[in-house]
Parts: structure tokens; sequence; C-alpha cells
């Protein structure tokens, strides 16, 4: 092979990976292999990790749903009133998230101004950070002291801490 | 030694193939668990959406000399859907009758709007039929109910109309 006459009773003492152009076309070969199998696993990690994210996110919403006395006045309508009165901490102590994940919670009337903020602030750098934000926004029922019902918005964002 | 540098580049090669494919069905996964949550949105969505209190509505009764216009206050969207999916049936069994129904329609379509779109951002459709009457409602314009995205998500609601079973479902999509 690439010219060079190896005598019959040389066989073997060179040996395979002693040939030098033979070793440098497998050392590339292996090179290109490893790094697709790492292109191939970091993105699958990461999904990984985004799908335990979402489902620390659905967990945190399904909690803050379920929450009759200390946030609905009526079966699954949320009270203004208790929002605000609502300590944050008491909130916090009830909603625990683990401690992998960090969270924050919003409740905001659609027709007004009025919103609720519970939970940590995300910073740009969180943000705009590669693992990202889990985010749930779904509507709900919130009722005044007037026991008048208006659409509103929860919203949960979940990080890594 | 040729023969072991094909076999090695076979080895290579084949080996390659196996972890793209590990790799594809593993991304398949990701697609049913999407980030997205409609699976899980779109039962909130329904649940709110039909407990949703509009405000004031109603419809025009035009079989009438002078077309009668009757108000309704503080109902339901779900209670808004059972009124259309009734008068419209009624209508259309009785030569007589004539009603103008787009007020009706308009409010349920403005609550879905804003449960679907301006909260949780997904296009939406509302499907719902009772004997000859139909209410399709959506936020993408000209899309039959044949039209539907593949990649929905879907949840059903029983209403109860004159003892019959209705069901009212809505389809949810990015």
């Amino acid at each position: 092979m690439l010219g060079r006459n190896i005598k019959k009773d040389q066989k073997g003492i060179a040996g395979f990976f002693f040939d030098t152009p033979v070793l440098l076309l497998i050392i590339v070969l292996l090179f290109a292999f490893t790094t697709s199998l790492y292109q191939m696993y970091v993105p699958i990690q990461e999904e990984k990790d985004r799908i335990a994210q979402d489902r620390r996110c659905l967990e945190i919403k399904n909690r803050v749903q379920d929450y009759d006395q200390i946030l609905h006045d009526e079966k699954d309508k949320f009270s203004m009133r208790k929002l605000e009165a609502l300590e944050e901490e008491k909130l916090e102590s009830q909603i625990r998230s683990g401690e992998d994940y960090r969270y924050n919670l919003t409740f905001e009337v659609l027709e007004s101004e009025k919103s609720w903020s519970f939970g940590e602030n995300l910073t740009r750098e969180e943000i705009n950070s590669e693992s990202g934000v889990s985010s749930y926004r779904t509507p709900v029922s919130l009722v005044d002291e007037g026991r008048s019902s208006h659409l509103g918005k929860l919203k949960v964002n979940v990080w890594r801490g | 030694m040729v023969d072991a540098v094909l076999f090695g580049l076979i080895i290579l090669m084949v080996s390659i193939l196996v972890f793209q494919q590990f790799g594809g069905a593993l991304n398949r996964e990701r697609d049913l668990e999407s980030s997205e949550f409609k699976y899980e949105a779109v039962h909130d969505i329904q649940k709110v959406a039909l407990d949703t209190i509009i405000s004031e509505t109603g419809y025009v009764n035009l079989s009438e000399s002078q077309p009668k216009r009757m108000r309704l206050i503080n109902i339901t969207v779900e209670r808004a859907i059972k009124d259309y999916l009734y008068l419209d049936n009624l209508e259309q069994n009785k030569e007589k009758l004539e009603y103008d129904l787009s007020d009706l329609e308009k409010d349920i379509e403005q609550v879905y709007e804003k449960c679907a779109w301006d909260v949780s951002q997904y296009r939406f459709a509302l499907e719902s039929s009772y004997e000859s009457s139909e209410l399709f409602i959506t936020n993408v314009e000209e899309l039959d109910k044949e039209d539907l995205p593949p990649k929905r998500a879907a949840s059903t609601t029983t209403l109860i109309i004159e003892g019959d079973r209705v069901d009212s479902t809505l389809f949810i999509w990015r």
C-alpha cells in the first residue's frame, strides 16, 4: 500500500498502526466519529434537561391551581382579595420547587393593569441562557370582592437555579 | 492491511448510522413530549373559557314585523353556546323563524380568542353541533374543519341541550 514494497518476511514487523499515513487517516476518521457522537449527545442531553424542567413547570402550575383554601374563593376561581393579602413567604413555603429549580408566578387581570407576582425575579442572563426558561401561560378566572368574575392570566416561569 | 482499513471504515460508517438512528428516535420522543404544553393547556383553556361570564350579549329575532333584540345578561360561554345551537336548530326547523345570532357567535369567539390566543398564544378552533345546527369558530382565516392541522390538541366537553348530549370540542395548535 501507498507505493511501498514491504517484503514478505517483514510482514507484521512494521505493523498496521506504524504506517504513518494510514495512522493519520484513522485519527482523522476517529476524530470525525467522536465529534459527530458529541454533536448528537449534546442536544439530546439538553432536550432531556428541558423536558425535566417543563415537567417541573407543569407540576408547579398544577399545585397553584389546586390550592383551594389559599387562593380560591369559589371552585376554580382565584380570589383577588386573597392574592392582595397573600404574603409572598406563605406561597413560597407552600409551593416548593426543589433545590434545582427556581420559579415565579404572576396573576394578571386581562382588562386592567392589575397584577400580582410571587417568587424570584429572572435576571437578563437567565432569560437569555441556553437552557432557557419553561413558561406556562393559562387563562384563569379571578373574582373581586363584589363577586364579579374577571378573565385573567396565570403565568408560571421555571428555570434551573 | 487494505482489508483492515476497509473493515474499520465499514464499522465506523455503520456505527454513525446506528447512532443517528438512535438520536432520531430520541428526537421523535421529544416531539411527543413537546415543551409547548398543548395537551395540558387545551383542558385549562376549555374549562376557563366555558366558565367565563359574558356581561351582555344577545340575538335579534327577525321573524316579527319589528326586529326584536333579546338581551342576555351575565351568562356563561357554555350557556351562550347552548343558546346558539338551540336557536340555530330551531330556526332551521321552522320556516317562519329567523334569528340573527352573529352577536352571540362573536362574543363566544372573543372569549376563546382571549383565552387561547391573547393568554396562551395558541391558534384555536371550536366545533360543536346539535341536530341540524353547527357552530365552528376559529381565529385562523378561511380554515375549514376538514383542514385542521394534524399536530393539534383537543378537549371535548359534553353539554346538555333539551336532554340531548352535545359535544363541544376545542382544538389548539401553534
